[in-house]
């Protein structure tokens, strides 16, 4: 390590100078959520406010859950407020009893209605196996592409409006080398086309023409709340404990096994990339975590190795075998744009919202 | 003197290699991947995990469930083959389960197994009267319900209760129309096509999911 790099002094990051990018990424936009507030009126106004606007509307309002914290919050705020919504949930066959019993402890606690699309195992399986056969880093692209398929061609109508759990407070600093444009159908069918090759009849797909539609003139309505007030994730965990008995998971984005390993192996032992230090970084900088508490964690997500049960019950479930599963691991990275992609598309259209964007301020 | 527990045990139906929820034993909805299903179910506490096999090619799906599951498993649906059976009994499977059309293998099941392996499904409530000879060779007799199998609208009370006169003799269980709410407190064990959590893809249906 060059010896003018160093640690953050806001953060867990290594920088070359004082405060890294991240932070001064995150320090434009973060004072206007601490000016939004925190208190508990504040955040049961906003989400009430869209319940009554979709009320008002005559649409019903859509969480679609996971099982996780920032969602389920999201459902739980608007069954205290007593709205009377429903939920949607993606079961891409790796859901842990974890997840299961979160889920259906909010059902029964405010007796929401529940949609389930379950995805059809062999197909899902398949684009999994080629996905890390391929060695590209973004595995979550297959789950996150067929929840977008379904919220653009299902769910997002005159019937509905969707309350998505996304958030920047607890969700920020992503690094964009690891995670791919989700709606980029054409990268998932050429990484299919290349190894298993099988029918994706069964796969919900959508394209960026298709959601542009649906958001643009359709006006599609999918809102962020957890974007209209300064969210702590201490305190929605805090919250759903009291009243729907959550269990949480002690490291983000682990209610899933499959995004465990993608996060704990995957990213880790192949890309180099400590996913968790990203997610611990953005609760220091939220304020919910001191550095020296989240440098004792990291430590403890790197020590911490991988249930040995755990591993082979995931490479039991995709057919592969140990010797398989080391040839992925050690094969070396490949990007997306090694397949065909939609990105030059995806990079224009980008462009043409940054100029937008500068025409309206 | 202890008291016998009355168990509630889900059931999946495997179907080329996938789990689906079974409707009156003809109609299946797809539920997922079993070895998922499985091992939800069983860190759930699940009393037991009833395995439903309909086709031969699942067979090899069906091996690897046991491994991934802590609870008692059953399966049943196999044909009579003792090779097969030594394998599913091998790979973990505590109980195998047999229809009344493999009547005349019984006596050698019961040999080479034992009768604590074994289980008998029934789909005529009458069959218990001609099969009392027969009792002895199971650990459990599985009484379906065709016309309830694959609903909630609540057990049927005299059949529930003509059962468990019977289960004095052996074993007894229920199958068909169990509800959580209304059937709480059925002194006799119950199976019920486990509704875990259930597939809508026109999206238009609503259902939920863990019944346990």
């Amino acid at each position: 390590m060059p010896s003018n790099i160093a640690e953050c002094s806001s953060c867990l990051n290594n920088s070359e100078q004082i405060i890294c990018t991240d932070c001064r990424k995150h320090l434009m936009r973060f004072p206007q959520y601490k000016r939004l507030g925190d208190s508990e009126d504040v955040i049961f106004g906003v989400i009430d406010k869209h319940c009554i606007n979709a009320k008002k509307s005559g649409r019903k309002v859509l969480v679609g859950i996971s099982g996780g914290v920032d969602s389920t919050f999201i459902a739980s705020v608007c069954g205290e407020l007593g709205h009377d919504i429903e939920l949607f949930h993606f079961d891409n066959g790796w859901n842990t009893q974890l997840a299961s019993k979160n889920i259906y402890n909010l059902i029964q606690t405010y007796d929401f209605k529940l949609k389930t699309y379950i995805q059809d195992w062999n197909v899902f399986s398949s684009l999994q196996r080629s996905f890390l056969r391929a060695g590209v880093p973004d595995i979550e692209l297959i789950t996150d592409h067929a929840i977008f398929a379904l919220m653009s061609n299902s769910l997002s109508n005159d019937k509905f409006i969707t309350l998505s759990g996304a958030n920047f407070c607890t969700e920020h600093g992503l690094n964009t080398d690891y995670v791919w444009n989700k709606l980029d159908i054409k990268n998932i069918r050429a990484v299919n086309y290349a190894y298993e090759n099988i029918d994706l009849t069964q796969f919900p797909k959508t394209n960026m023409w298709n959601w542009l539609y649906r958001r643009v003139i359709a006006r599609s309505a999918i809102y962020n709340p957890l974007n209209e007030f300064w969210y702590k994730r201490k305190y929605a965990v805090d919250f759903l404990a009291e009243k729907i008995s959550f269990t949480d998971y002690k490291f983000k984005h682990e209610e899933s096994l499959l995004t465990k390993i993608y996060q704990r192996i995957i990213l880790r032992d192949k890309f180099k990339y400590l996913k968790v230090k990203t997610h611990i970084n953005a609760l220091i900088r939220n304020e919910e975590l001191s550095k020296s508490d989240g440098r004792l964690l990291l430590q403890d997500f790197q020590t911490a190795s991988i249930d040995e049960y755990e591993l082979s019950y995931f490479l039991d479930k995709l057919g592969f075998s140990k010797n398989d599963w080391e040839e992925i691991i050690n094969s070396p990275p490949v990007s997306h744009l090694y397949f065909d992609n939609d990105n030059r598309l995806y990079q224009m259209l980008q462009k043409l919202n940054k100029l937008s964007n500068r025409k309206s301020m | 003197m202890c008291s016998k527990k009355s168990r509630r045990i889900p059931s999946l139906v495997i179907k080329n290699s996938c789990a689906y929820f079974s409707i009156q034993h003809t109609t299946q909805k797809y539920l997922g991947d079993p070895i998922n299903i499985v091992k939800i179910l069983s860190d759930y506490g699940a009393d037991e995990i009833a395995i439903f096999v309909k086709d031969f090619a699942s067979l090899d799906v069906c091996m690897m469930l046991p491994y991934y599951c802590t609870r008692p498993i059953s399966i049943s649906g196999m044909p009579i083959d003792f090779q097969l059976l030594d394998k599913l009994l091998t790979s973990g499977y505590d109980r195998l389960g047999f229809s009344i059309k493999d009547a005349k293998y019984y006596a050698d099941l019961s040999l080479r197994y034992g009768n604590s392996t074994l289980i008998l499904h029934l789909n005529e409530i009458k069959m218990f009267e001609k099969i009392t000879n027969l009792q002895k060779n199971f650990s459990e007799i599985i009484y379906h319900d065709l016309f309830l199998s694959g609903s909630r609208i609540g057990l049927d009370r005299a059949k529930v209760s003509y059962l468990e006169s019977l289960s004095k003799k052996c074993e007894v269980s229920v199958e068909g129309g169990f509800n959580q709410h209304k059937d709480k407190d059925v002194p006799i064990s119950v199976y019920y096509s486990s509704e875990f959590i259930f597939r809508n893809n026109d999206l238009e249906s609503v259902n939920i999911c863990p019944v346990i």
